[in-house]
């Protein structure tokens, strides 16, 4: 369990119909600020107010379907900066795109510096990678699983590379593929019982 | 609102858009008595930080069966007296109501308007006939 049991207790009472009318100001207390720094520690060049708006939206929409929420695989604070970072990264291509799209040469000057000047590509990637790493994380909380994982992803098909990650490099090679392939099964299913795909193609469009 | 930092500034406004919190009850009011949040504060004779608290609980009609219970929690919970809140939200209440009733009442005359020009050339047809 992630969750500490007060933030159980508090998404129980925004589940209850009617929710009980504190439990929102208790959500915003609780995690209003946290989010916002984790925001702006990731987007230090956001516009301020926009990182307002996007938590907000973030805790809003959660006090409104808090069902969402894992409480096995996040804290609630993990769960909503995740959310919030992942709209601040649409907002954050939506103006990338828009100055893409801008041609001439005045709304270049205009626009230009200033929106590009916030997040570079090389952010967005880096941002894109923490957003993979912990997407995977959350559905292989455990290291080694997540690591193997990790491999997967990256396409590593070397077999010394896993043996030595599950610690079985003193077995056979044939055992040693067998187990391989075990641990490869388990975790390609366990991913796509998630929707890893649908997850993996969000992330890489938020970077297009 | 000396007191608050900016992110909270920005709650208070925010939320007093929203329906859904007790923020957009409160600024109606405020705005209905030409007065504002620091008004607010003196009317409900307690600080910014107890405001902030009361203003993100979640809105609740004066009409709902459990009004009662609902104001004495926001009230225990944003440290405000249960008395002074309960009438600002009946008030509040009160002022939208009044506010539905003139709008319309507004909208009746041209009711009867709309009535009487039918009325008429109803009549002008009819005495069209008769010509």
């Amino acid at each position: 369990m992630k969750a500490t049991t007060a933030e159980i207790e508090l998404v129980q009472r925004l589940s209850n119909a009617p929710a009980d009318p504190v439990a929102l100001s208790e959500l915003f207390g609780y995690c209003y600020e946290p989010v916002i720094d984790a925001i702006k520690k990731k987007f230090p060049k956001g516009d301020q107010d926009d990182i307002y708006e996007i938590a907000f939206q973030s805790l809003d929409q959660f006090a409104k379907s808090p069902q969402k929420f894992d409480p096995k695989k996040n804290t609630l604070n993990g769960y909503l900066t995740m959310d919030a970072i992942g709209d601040m990264l649409n907002l954050m291509s939506k103006n990338s795109r828009r100055i893409n799209s801008t041609s001439s040469v005045e709304d270049w000057e205009v626009h230009g510096n200033n929106l590009i000047g916030e997040t570079s590509n090389q952010d967005m990637e880096e941002i894109a990678l923490d957003n993979f790493d912990s997407r995977l994380r959350d559905l292989f909380p455990d290291d080694t699983d997540f690591e193997f994982a990790r491999m997967m992803e990256l396409g590593i098909r070397d077999t010394d590379q896993y043996a030595k990650l599950i610690n079985i490099e003193n077995e056979s090679i044939e055992k040693q593929r067998t187990i391989i392939k075990r641990h490869k099964d388990r975790i390609g299913k366990q991913m796509e019982r998630n929707n890893w795909k649908d997850i993996k193609k969000k992330i890489r469009d938020q970077l297009l | 609102m000396r007191n608050l930092a900016s992110h909270q500034v920005f709650l208070l406004r925010r939320a007093s858009q929203d329906d859904g919190y007790l923020a957009h009850v409160l600024w109606a009011y405020s705005l209905a008595k030409g007065k504002d949040w620091s008004d607010l504060l003196h009317e409900l004779d307690c600080d910014e930080q107890a405001l902030i608290k009361l203003a993100l609980c979640r809105n609740f009609k004066v009409t709902e069966s459990d009004f009662a219970e609902n104001v004495q929690k926001v009230a225990n919970f944003s440290s405000v007296d249960v008395m002074l809140l309960s009438n600002i939200l009946k008030r509040s209440a009160f002022l939208s109501n009044l506010k539905e009733t003139q709008s319309d009442e507004l909208s009746q005359p041209n009711i009867y308007l709309a009535a009487a020009r039918e009325k008429d050339s109803g009549a002008d047809s009819s005495n069209d006939d008769t010509l």
